[in-house]
């Protein structure tokens, strides 16, 4: 698949006075892929971001939007096509919360109908009631004028979405909402999306890439994995611990699952193929792939046959692209330090370790 | 006591003149307040984007409004003759200040955040002014014109002075007459008036405030 | 920025238009008919409208409503009175000029020290030929022949103050001390007052300055101890003052006149027909009357002139 790219920034430096802001930035940010852009405060990822929509304009390099150099397209057409989401949500208060979806429909001078259908449209998809249309926005709670914010960014069907700090301002409760809802709805409608935050635990949560900042130059530059692996040290101080566990938030089971393990049908018996190095369990699946349960091995009596009767039932499972974090907080609840994995229709896909969830940093 | 006796002996003599009087005196102040939002409004929005210029017109329009009234008649006739039309000039340069200032302090308080996500969104200067500031500025500016035009009105009893009609004439009648009840009648009349002007621009004030909140 | 930039020039323009507005229009006072030319040969017409005007004071609306009136009813003119009451001759005399108004009651002293601003007072008998001759000449107005009374300051002293000093003419009053005159702003500044009284006079007193609405009560509380009054003040009937007589003849004349509008008076001769039996008719006492019925009985001036015209089978 080849990859496509949405924004490049090239050598882009902003200065302020005396002061550079932004600093030699060099990087690419794919179609379809969440980059996450970090750092300390006054770091410039902020600035960068409105370098991109041109909200600031850049003092030196260049930066193309879909192949086209922005500082020859109008600014303000610019901005119409791309979503943009800010941390103070800033709603406007004097328009009723479908006129706040619905304004950069507006600025296109939009037929009112269509206007009209996209915010029902819009409404359902961030997840609020359609009562809720015709409110203002100092009716509705933080989270909720939050996710009007979101709508109102896809509103004129952006294929980039620039989002600044946007779940700065609710509570951590919502803020965990708002983000499960960003990847699912992000796996539904696959933009790009670049989104700045100073929160290292929601940037590996959601980034496909991440991009770090400091002083206005980008230090560190990848998937959350690899700056993980980073031996840069301001990056490891960061980052810091927790970080981790964190970064494994965006990685799913499917890729750690624990390579020859152990099946049977119904009425096998164990022989060398079927008894694998150090494996104390057997899974007993049914025809349609199914597991049944396990039998722990020193359960078998002297026919060393596989069947149900000495079967131990299979503890909960998980889905495939659970991520590993989560699946190893499943472990835990547990008390196992394996987990089952299953597809859709329930069909046996293997097991995940702790062991194999470690193998992921070799 | 008397004289309240008399003055509504002269009200009921004379009403017919006092209510005409009183139509000439609104119709004066309803043109003024018409000229300051047709100059201040802009005025205003003119000068919230450049800081130097604020100082500048602020400042100026301050100071004529600490004229006083008389002098600035006096040196109006010099220089315009008497009149209406002096009289409307008068009234509109004091009528000035308050909607000058507020419109334009009220364009600068519309929150910066609000400002950033029209822009952000793709508005441009003229959109961002009509479709966010504006509205969003509009209790204010309207408190700025209700403030005018109730001090426009206590104002115009002072266009006599400049050959204009009003209720000035009636008051200025009744003291060069000595006639305490054709006075006071016309006193109590511009302070009737004055309160339910204001009281009425106040109701539709607060109905405009409702609509157009600021609060997030 | 282009965008901008055009905003901006059509909030300036709607400024400017504003502006004009100001500047030119919606002038409420406008005459309704149009002003002939100079040197153009003037329609005599019988019918149409006249503006009468008048000063604030009693006497300057009386004599303001009789005018009108007396046109009114024994002519084809509708007469607007909305001007009578208007202001001071400062006012009045401009707008005579500009066309605002057309006629309106003055004094021939006044016309001669306020409007042609002369200084040396001529005669009596001088003064009204001569001010007729420059209204005529310099301003096109037309001075009708005076109504026969004469409206002069009359500088009083309370009666216990007359008895007390024993005085009764302006030059025994010059001659005491300590004494506190009580005027307004112009008092002190007019040469035909205070001033004059100290040139011709030798009068040296303190000065009280209170609003000239309230001389009389000031003189009476004893705020003060001279004050200037007027002839036909309807007050006078009302309070016990004593007015010193002028006997060095330093007051000018200030014969009541109506002055017009020339052309208007050409226009539309019926008006001046209409006025004529007025001249002559009001004397001082006549006058005093008049007043004191709206000063201190607090009537209507318009039910007063119409009264009076009655009375005299005028209308």
């Amino acid at each position: 698949m080849t990859r496509e790219v949405s924004v490049e920034l090239q050598n882009v430096d902003k200065i302020y006075d005396t002061a550079k802001v932004v600093d030699g930035i060099n990087l690419t940010i794919d179609k379809g892929e969440v980059f996450v852009l970090i750092g300390p405060s006054g770091c410039g990822k902020t600035t960068t971001l409105k370098l991109i929509n041109q909200l600031i304009p850049h003092t030196s390099g260049t930066i193309l939007v879909n192949g086209e150099d922005v500082t020859k397209l109008d600014a303000v057409g610019l901005r119409r096509s791309i979503g943009y989401v800010i941390q103070y949500i800033g709603l406007l208060p004097h328009l009723t919360i479908e006129e706040n979806i619905t304004f950069v429909l507006q600025l296109l001078k939009r037929p009112k109908k269509e206007q009209h259908e996209r915010a029902l449209e819009l409404v359902e998809t961030v997840g609020l009631p359609v009562e809720y249309l015709k409110r203002f926005p100092r009716e509705l709670s933080g989270g909720q004028q939050q996710r009007v914010g979101v709508a109102r960014a896809l509103a004129g069907d952006p294929q980039i979405l620039l989002m600044d700090e946007p779940f700065g301002a609710v509570d951590p409760l919502t803020r965990e909402q708002l983000q499960n809802e960003l990847l699912s709805l992000q796996e539904a409608i696959q933009k790009t999306i670049v989104f700045v935050t100073h929160d290292m635990q929601e940037a590996f949560k959601i980034g496909n890439r991440v991009g770090i900042m400091r002083e206005g130059k980008l230090v560190a530059l990848g998937s959350p994995m690899e700056i993980i692996n980073s031996s840069d040290e301001f990056v490891r101080n960061f980052i810091g611990h927790g970080a981790l566990f964190d970064a494994l938030n965006s990685i799913p089971v499917k890729q750690v699952l624990s390579k020859d393990i152990p099946t049977a049908r119904e009425g096998e018996t164990l022989t060398d193929k079927t008894a694998k190095n150090g494996w104390e369990n057997i899974f007993l699946l049914n025809d349609q792939g199914v597991c049944l349960g396990y039998v722990p091995v020193e359960n078998l009596d002297s026919t060393r046959t596989i069947s149900s009767r000495n079967m131990v039932p299979l503890p909960r499972g998980c889905s495939p692209d659970l991520s590993i974090k989560r699946a190893v907080e499943e472990m835990l609840y547990n008390g196992r330090a394996w987990i089952p994995v299953a597809s859709e229709d329930n069909v046996f896909q293997g097991v995940v370790t702790f062991q194999s969830c470690a193998n992921l940093q070799t | 006591m008397e004289d309240f006796v008399n003055a509504w002996a002269y009200f009921l003599n004379r009403w017919e003149y006092l209510l005409e009087t009183l139509l000439d005196h609104f119709v004066l102040v309803v043109w003024a307040t018409l000229i300051v939002i047709l100059i201040g409004v802009p005025l205003g929005i003119l000068i919230s984007r450049a800081k130097k210029m604020q100082e500048i017109v602020l400042g100026t329009v301050g100071v004529l409004y600490t004229i006083p009234i008389l002098a600035l008649l006096g040196i109006l006739i010099t220089i315009m003759g008497i009149g209406t039309r002096s009289a409307l000039l008068a009234l509109v340069i004091y009528g000035l200040l308050p909607v000058v200032r507020n419109t334009c302090v009220g364009i600068n308080q519309v929150p910066e955040k609000t400002k950033e996500a029209a822009l952000g969104m793709g508005a441009n200067n003229l959109q961002l002014l009509m479709r966010v500031e504006i509205p969003l500025t509009f209790p204010v500016i309207f408190a700025g014109i209700r403030t005018a035009m109730v001090m426009t009105f206590s104002l115009a009893t002072y266009a006599v002075f400049i050959g204009a009609g009003g209720m000035g004439r009636v008051i200025m009648q009744g003291i060069r007459t000595y006639n305490t009840g054709m006075l006071l009648a016309g006193i109590i009349l511009v302070v009737i008036a004055t309160v339910s002007l204001d009281r009425l621009i106040g109701y539709v004030d607060h109905r405009v405030k409702k609509r157009f909140s600021l609060v997030e | 920025m282009k965008k901008r930039s055009k905003f901006l020039m059509f909030m300036l323009v709607a400024m400017l238009v504003a502006g004009v507005f100001v500047v030119t229009g919606c002038d409420a006072d406008d005459a309704v008919e149009e002003e002939p030319e100079e040197g153009e040969e003037v329609e005599v017409e019988e019918s149409g409208e006249i503006v009468v005007a008048g000063k604030q004071y009693a006497e300057g609306l009386i004599l303001g409503y009789m005018a009108a009136q007396i046109i009114e009813e024994n002519t084809a003119m509708t007469v607007d009175t909305s001007m009578i009451g208007m202001g001071p001759t400062e006012m009045l005399h401009p707008a005579l000029l500009e066309g605002d108004i057309d006629l309106y009651p003055e004094y021939t002293g006044t016309s001669w020290m306020v409007v042609l601003e002369e200084d040396e007072l001529p005669d009596h008998d001088v003064i009204f030929d001569k001010v007729k001759e420059a209204y005529a000449e310099e301003f096109g107005l037309t001075v009708l022949e005076p109504l026969g009374f004469e409206n002069t300051f009359a500088i009083a002293i309370t009666e216990e103050k007359a008895e007390e000093l024993g005085v009764s003419t302006l030059s025994e009053l010059g001659e005491v001390d300590g004494l506190t005159f009580i005027g307004d702003s112009t008092t002190f500044t007019r040469e035909d007052a205070y001033l004059g009284l100290e040139n011709v006079y030798g009068f040296d007193m303190e000065q009280t300055v209170v609003d000239t609405a309230f001389f009389y009560e000031a003189l009476e509380q004893g705020e003060g101890d001279v004050t200037t009054l007027f002839s036909t003040d309807g007050r006078l009937k009302e309070y016990g003052f004593v007015v010193l007589e002028d006997d060095q003849n330093f007051f000018p004349p200030y014969d009541a006149i109506y002055v017009a509008r020339s052309d208007i008076l050409e226009q539309y001769p019926s008006v001046e027909e209409a006025l004529s039996p007025l001249f002559g008719l009001i004397d001082e006492e006549t006058m005093i009357e008049l007043n004191f019925q709206v000063e201190v009985e607090q009537r209507d001036a318009e039910d007063v002139a119409r009264e009076f015209l009655e009375e005299q089978g005028l209308i």
